[in-house]
């Protein structure tokens, strides 16, 4: 095998990238179980717009690396109907802002079908794509609009953050019923970090703590992860211990349990999560961004126990975003 | 294959059996006569089916858009003559047609109509999205040209597992216009996809005659640029249906890549039950009735000697009477429960895991 289909950037350190970590979780898809297959735009021959399935092609064949014309809502729309005869199979959209010609076929068809046919049909289906600002690529290339898809009922909506998350991510999302969309971040691509050998999967139902803190908690998810991380090193400069934590899925999942962060492993200090639904706690944020919440600010806070809270976000403008 | 109306599709036992040596055979009992008397079961089986849901959405018991498929039951009935069970069927909401075609059972579909529990998908369908997964009919879709995607990736997926299944694919005219149409239509070619494309040209999208949407009215000549094989069919002559149907789907199984067929047919009734249609002239209606497919079918076979008056009564009264079952059992089904509103979201773990 050469060093073009079996890319690995740091192989002396230990150290990989989110890139190369999303690629090894291809690979152990697609060998592990033969109805995975790759589709999408330069997916093959090109190696992936943002270069994560490089050398796939040349390991698993053009059948299961399946180059695509420029026709988002054909072939995530094919990519539903072939979810439906039984396949498994990951679509990669360039980026969210292109997936956006595939909205029909993934609001209308992908998280509809199971529900209005009463469960006779279930679309396992993977959609990966690149969110996210902060490359100077202006607003066509920039929106994140995982906050849309999370309103979507029938979606799982995730945003791995790390290295260990983009390595995993993958398998969960494989195993999961129904629709899953994969933003990921692109200034994470050349992220490096260290793989932690004990952890071998994701939990897509619960958030994960990255760094564990007494004073001050922020839950970020996606880009901002890794800065959050940086924020609270320098916080620790200042003397004060912050908590970081990954937020796990974009939306609650009807029936199930649960709560969009651990009570048990986060923020227990704090306030209760017990009831809280993130989406509906994220909106509160979202539509009050940059004041001190109260009680009386929104009725979900009812939870918070009073506790003041604070959505960083950037200004309401399409070149921004949500930048990371 | 059968359906579940009680007739069965061409049978090649019944070309095999032994002819008689004596005398001249009887007309109504060739192979022919049998065959015919199946397609004019069926489709008659859908107009009238297709009245009783007039009559059923005047009284409130069916509600929601319904779109008849009065007019057009030639094109259900004769493509269907070509496909197998193990094939699929995706659809568009002016499905009922191709839902009893398919074999999906009458008591099923009219139930799910009707918005009841014993309807395939629980009432939550209604109309527009009869799904049958084990007769893999895919539905039902409301969205113009949405089904058309999922059409290529179920027969993508059969030609990566070397199946020698078809996915058929119908839609309108107005479809035709989509975007969906052409990136499916260049998708399916460029893969080689067993996908046969059923356009029901009727002319009219809702409201919009066909010179009124498209700039070149000729859709088989635009769907043959796509390198498919491509031809327009009389979708009012069942026999023509079938013919073309066959001719396609056996090319298309044999791995010669997706086809065209371009179904000429019409609408006799409105685009929906919400339409007052005051968008075509009357004669113009008039005049396509007189290619009536189900009358004219039947005019042929009594012209041939398939069909007596008596034959013809019998066929009336058992397809009445199969109705009329279905009707009552969907009246007395119950409806779903409020509470299981949030059943079916989401699935089960389970269900993913390799079968
Ligand atoms: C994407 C989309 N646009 C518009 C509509 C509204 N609509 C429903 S049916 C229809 C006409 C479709 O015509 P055609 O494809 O020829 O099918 P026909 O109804 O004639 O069988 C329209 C415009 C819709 N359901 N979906
Ligand atoms: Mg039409």
């Amino acid at each position: 095998m050469s060093a073009r289909t079996r890319p690995r950037a740091h192989p002396d350190d230990g150290t990989t990238t989110y890139r190369e970590a999303l690629r090894e979780g291809l690979r152990e898809a697609l060998a592990s179980d033969d109805r995975v297959f790759l589709m999408g735009e330069d997916v093959g021959r090109y190696g992936g717009c943002f270069g994560v399935s490089l050398g796939l092609l040349e390991e698993f064949g053009p059948d299961r690396v399946r180059d695509t014309p420029l026709s988002e809502s054909a072939f995530v729309g094919a990519g539903i109907g072939a979810a439906l005869a039984g396949m498994r199979l990951v679509v990669e959209i360039m980026t969210v802002n292109f997936r956006l010609l595939a909205l029909d076929q993934i609001l209308n068809n992908a998280a509809t079908l199971r529900h209005m046919s009463d469960g006779q049909l279930g679309v396992p289906l993977v959609i990966r794509m690149t969110t996210g600002a902060g490359r100077q690529s202006a607003a066509q290339h920039s929106h994140s609009l995982e906050g849309w898809y999370a309103h979507i009922p029938g979606l799982r909506v995730l945003a791995p953050a790390t290295v260990d998350d983009a390595r995993h991510v993958l398998s969960a999302a494989l195993a999961d019923p129904d629709p899953v969309l994969l933003f990921e971040h692109g200034s994470l691509y050349s992220a490096a970090g260290t793989l932690d050998p004990a952890v071998h999967e994701v939990d897509l139902d619960r958030a994960a703590v990255r760094r564990e803190g007494t004073d001050v908690t922020v839950v970020a998810y996606s880009g901002c992860v890794p800065k959050a991380l940086e924020a609270a090193e320098e916080l620790a400069g200042t003397g004060i211990n912050a908590e970081v934590v990954r937020q796990a899925v974009q939306r609650v999942v009807p029936g199930a349990d649960f709560t969009g962060l651990d009570p048990d492993a986060s923020l227990r200090d704090t306030f209760e999560m017990d009831s809280l639904d993130f989406l509906a706690f994220v909106e509160a944020l979202a539509a009050l961004s940059g004041r001190e919440l109260t009680e009386d600010d929104y009725p979900a806070l009812d939870t918070w126990n009073g506790c003041a809270a604070r959505l960083v976000a950037e200004a309401d403008a399409p070149a921004h975003g949500r930048s990371g | 294959m059968a359906t579940a109306h009680g007739g069965t599709t061409a049978g090649t036992s019944q070309t095999k059996r032994p002819r008689r040596a004596r005398g001249p055979a009887t007309p109504s009992r060739t192979p022919a006569a049998a065959h015919d008397r199946d397609l004019l079961r069926q489709m008659l089986f859908i107009r009238r089916f297709e009245e009783r849901c007039v009559e059923l959405y005047s009284a409130a018991a069916i509600r929601g858009f319904v779109h008849l498929y009065i007019g057009e039951e030639a094109v259900a009935v004769g493509v269907h003559q070509a496909l197998d069970e193990a094939d699929a069927v995706v659809s568009t909401y002016r499905e009922h047609g191709h839902a009893l075609a398919r074999g999906v059972p009458p008591e099923a579909v009219m139930a799910e109509m009707c918005g009841k529990t014993t309807g395939y998908s629980h009432g939550r369908g209604g109309s527009m999205h009869l799904f049958d997964a084990g007769r893999r009919f895919y539905g039902g879709n409301a969205i113009v040209g949405g089904g058309l995607p999922l059409a290529a990736g179920l027969a993508l997926a059969d030609r990566m597992r070397g199946e020698s299944r078809v996915t058929c694919c119908f839609f309108g005219d107005g479809a035709f216009a989509e975007g969906e149409f052409h990136e499916t239509a260049n998708l399916a070619a460029l893969w080689g996809l067993p996908v046969p494309f059923v356009c029901e040209n009727n002319p009219y999208a809702m409201g919009t005659a066909l010179a009124r949407e498209h700039a070149q009215t000729d859709l088989a000549m635009r769907a043959a640029s796509y390198g498919m094989a491509a031809w327009a069919v009389d979708g009012m002559d069942v026999h023509a249906v079938e013919k073309a149907a066959r001719g396609a789907v056996e090319s298309t199984r044999a791995g010669s890549g997706p086809h065209f067929l371009e179904m000429r047919t019409y609408r006799f009734r409105a685009h929906s039950t919400y339409d007052p249609d005051g968008y075509r002239p009357k004669d113009e209606v008039e005049e396509w009735k007189r290619h009536d497919p189900v009358t004219g079918l039947a005019d042929g076979m009594r012209a041939a000697g398939f069909l007596d008056t008596d034959a013809q009564e019998a066929l009336d009264h058992e397809v009445m009477e199969a109705i009329d079952r279905a009707v009552r059992a969907a009246e007395q089904a119950p409806e779903e429960l409020a509470e299981d509103l949030l059943l079916h979201v989401t699935g089960r773990h389970e269900e993913a895991a390799p079968s």
